[in-house]
């Protein structure tokens, strides 16, 4: 018996050590801790191009101009600009400087531009600017001329402004930028740390001190870690986690400009047949995935743009192929398929959103007789399989939102590179080669909704919902924003006291 | 010495054999390294710039021979993911994962052993209830019980704060009372392991028969215990103590990421999940090295514990 004893006092003295530290535990308490998914892809911000890093560096920093919370284009490192058909001429704001505290000047500007043209690498690092003319005019002023219409032209250049005095691997170890924050570290896997930086060009916005945002890999082990209190903000909870949301904390919700969809191959049969995929869409209760999958946290969309995307989104369409079981057994038989079909839905295995999404969907197809095995691929394999080589049925993915609507609705053009609809469309693509050369903003407006009505007559995809964003925080983080894009805005933020 | 040599030799080639093995599974398993890093979002330029400057365009023969020959050199490459060198990736978190290896090994050793014991040498009631704790002790997965400590000790108890790891560099007393927990998560399912595997080896030495002469001789049961039965109910149980090794880095990878613990082990998951080759090779050989060298180091305990042992 004495041997218990031992081992029983042996793990209590270890118990006491280990708990002797609580105390000493919130050593970082200065820290405002936002929780994220992931690490940043490339610290280079012309490198970057996962959302996930975009969410962490829009703090760090600017291009010529910047979003807004309204997915504006408002001018940032420049301070104003003049279009004047090809040309787009940019004046530099006054004492505006880089983290590092040199001024910025418009040779910094010039050579961010030119870098991401490709003029110092092989190939170039944005397709922005291909063909475009950078001319420096005089000390605050450049000039861009395009070699043809591009109304997208101006979201490229939001693209950041970087010294030109630092080497690509500065910017890829320590970034320095222009934005109401700078960066100070970054551990893989861990955590990415940033500071205010107090000669940011506009005056006094920021109020956050020293930001880390904590990675966690585990959903499970973020969760848990805001209810101990350790974090500080949790963008991007899931909706089913509402409940576990602790006492002294609160959260905000909201569209998110995103687009989940079940897409259908469109060359593969029986998809290539509009009837059937209008018949899915009828057999396809999108209410009830959104009750059942997001908690009702979610906004019925009817084709590829979200409402989040206000001038551009085209009104009424959600309703179109409101459930109607009779419908779409006509629309079976019509097609040649009474009997229903046997076909697959692939899913990602890694988001558990879309694998619930297909099986409620499956369920619902079973209805109108068509069986639909759910595959669930691994991540790679998806991206490979279905995204690249468009060998798959049905998925259900969903699609981040961007400010440019023509990189929201560009992706069903017959020529797009990453178009793994497959959908086929002259007058789509007409469409779109027209929206890019038209200028007039109410004009362009029009197409882009033409375009949405053409996908909602002709449903490449079932159209679902836009998840709710769902920021959790603690109750003394006020300001917070949403965003139509994937950032987080910590320059908006302010703690009260409490 | 000839059979230090000849060992040398097969760990050379076990080495070279998983480094091929590892480039042809991720030749054959679909994925696209630079879709996963820079996800579906991405620019086209910037995918194919990427691509090209990585040199994933060059046939597999030739990237295996490059990457070889760099290995041997000492230089294991660039990691796709995150942009560095690999060796300091790997360097910056082995020695976190060696830790926490280490300190489950001591734990599952200090509490195992004398367990074991206690309950071979109590046959009654108590011995069966600590046997029937030990085989549920054994169902347990490592992550689940990660869970459970960091609800119980994190959020009820708060002992820690759940998934803030604090640098043993940082403060030493925070770092290893947080690591405390990630060990226990370990060393539960291994503890029952040892437990069972050392109870049946005493039990099964206590029948024989140089016990009963042992007795019959006057020996106590404690010296009987610790000089007959134990040094030869050992063996098997170093045996089984190499695998759990393997067990035991293999929980911490799992564990790893449940206490949001920068070892290894979340590296690995992260570089397979990203397709990062360069990255996976590294920590891959680096764990083989290191799976390899325990099981050399236990084959040369046996012969330390059973004299007649004799390594050829």
């Amino acid at each position: 018996m004495k041997k218990v004893f031992t081992i029983l006092l042996l793990l209590g003295v270890m118990l006491a050590v280990a708990g002797c530290t609580d105390s000493e535990s919130s050593q970082n308490e200065s820290k405002f801790v936002v929780a994220v998914p992931q690490d940043p892809d490339f610290l280079d911000p012309h490198k970057a191009a996962a959302s996930g890093t975009e969410e962490m560096m829009f703090n760090v920093f600017e291009g010529l101009l910047k979003a807004n919370h309204e997915g504006k284009m408002v001018p940032a490192v420049a301070s104003s600009y003049d279009v004047n058909g090809l040309e787009y001429t940019f004046k530099l704001r006054k004492d505006i400087k880089f983290h590092n505290g040199n001024n910025v000047t418009i040779e910094d500007v010039e050579y961010s531009y030119k870098r991401l043209r490709g003029d110092f690498s092989e190939k170039p690092l944005s397709s922005g600017f291909e063909g475009v003319e950078i001319t420096v005019i005089d000390s605050e002023t450049i000039k861009f001329v395009l070699p043809e219409i591009n109304a997208s032209f101006l979201g490229y250049l939001t693209e950041a402004v970087i010294p030109a005095s630092l080497t690509d691997e500065d910017h890829n170890k320590n970034p320095v930028g222009t934005g109401p924050y700078s960066f100070v570290e970054y551990v893989p896997s861990q955590k990415v740390v940033i500071t205010r930086f107090d000669e940011y060009w506009q005056k006094d916005v920021a109020s956050i001190k020293d930001v880390e945002f904590r990675i966690f890999a585990d959903n499970q082990t973020a969760l848990m870690s805001l209810q101990s209190g350790a974090i500080d903000l949790y963008p991007r909870i899931n909706a089913e986690s509402i409940d576990s949301i602790p006492e002294d904390c609160t959260y905000i919700e909201g569209p998110q400009n995103m687009i989940q969809i079940m897409a259908m191959n469109n060359k593969v049969e029986p998809f290539n047949s509009i009837k059937v995929r209008q018949a899915i869409n009828y057999a396809v209760d999108v209410d009830a995935i959104i009750a059942a999958v997001a908690n009702g946290r979610g906004l019925k969309l009817g084709s590829n743009m979200s409402p989040a995307m206000k001038v551009y989104y085209q009104e009424g369409l959600e309703d179109t192929y409101n459930l109607n079981l009779e419908k779409a057994r006509q629309l079976l038989k019509e097609a040649g398929y009474e009997e229903g079909f046997t076909t697959s839905i692939t899913v990602p295995s890694v988001y558990q959103f879309h694998v619930d999404t297909a099986q409620v969907i499956a369920s619902q197809l079973a209805e109108v007789g068509i069986t639909a095995e759910i595959k669930k691929i691994d991540w790679n394999a998806w991206l490979q399989e279905v995204y690249t080589n468009r060998n798959y049925e049905m998925t259900v993915i969903a699609l981040t939102g961007k400010l440019d609507p023509h990189a929201v609705l560009n992706r069903y053009s017959s020529d797009y590179g990453r178009n793994f609809f497959n959908y086929a469309n002259d007058q789509y693509d007409e469409l779109m080669k027209q929206a890019v050369i038209t200028t007039d903003q109410e004009q362009r407006a029009l197409i882009y909704k033409e375009a949405q009505q053409i996908l909602a007559d002709e449903v490449p995809c079932v159209y679902i919902m836009d998840p709710n964003l769902i920021a959790a925080m603690k109750k003394n983080v006020k300001g917070y924003q949403l965003y139509p894009i994937y950032i987080q805005d910590i320059a908006v933020l302010t703690l009260t006291a409490e | 010495m000839n059979y230090l040599i000849k060992r040398t030799v097969s760990i050379v080639f076990i080495l070279l054999f998983v480094s091929i093995l590892t480039f042809l599974v991720f030749e054959v398993i679909p994925g696209d390294p630079v879709l996963a890093k820079l996800g579906i979002d991405a620019d086209e330029a910037q995918v194919e710039a990427l691509r090209e400057e990585l040199g994933l365009n060059r046939p597999l023969a030739v990237r295996y021979a490059s990457w070889i020959s760099n290995a041997v050199k000492g230089d294991l490459g660039t990691s796709i993911r995150f942009d560095m060198p690999v060796m300091d990736l790997i360097k910056d978190r082995l020695g976190l994962t060696a830790l926490i290896t280490a300190m489950s090994l001591i734990l599952i050793i200090v509490v195992g052993f004398p367990l074991g014991i206690l309950i071979a040498r109590h046959e009654n009631i108590f011995g069966l209830g600590l046997s029937l704790l030990s085989q549920v002790g054994m169902a347990i997965p490592s992550f689940w019980l990660g869970i459970i400590i960091t609800s119980v000790f994190g959020l009820s108890l708060k002992l820690f704060v759940p998934g803030q790891y604090v640098p043993i560099a940082e403060d030493p007393r925070a770092g290893f009372s947080y690591l405390f927990f990630v060990v226990l998560a370990i060393a539960i399912p291994n503890i029952a392991v040892i437990v069972r595997y050392l109870r049946d080896s005493v039990l099964e030495q206590k029948g024989q028969d140089y016990i009963r002469t042992a007795r019959s001789k006057g020996g106590g049961e404690n010296y009987i215990m610790y000089n007959h039965i134990l040094r030869n109910a050992l063996l098997p149980v170093i045996t089984v103590l190499g695998m759990l090794t393997a067990n035991v880095l293999g929980g911490s990878l799992v564990v790893e990421k449940v206490f949001n613990v920068p070892g290894i082990g979340r590296l690995l998951i992260m570089a397979v999940s990203t397709q990062d080759l360069p990255l996976v090779e590294g920590i891959v050989l680096y764990l083989a090295a290191i799976v390899v060298l325990i099981n050399f180091g236990v084959d040369l305990l046996y012969r330390v514990i059973d004299p007649r042992i004799n390594l050829t």
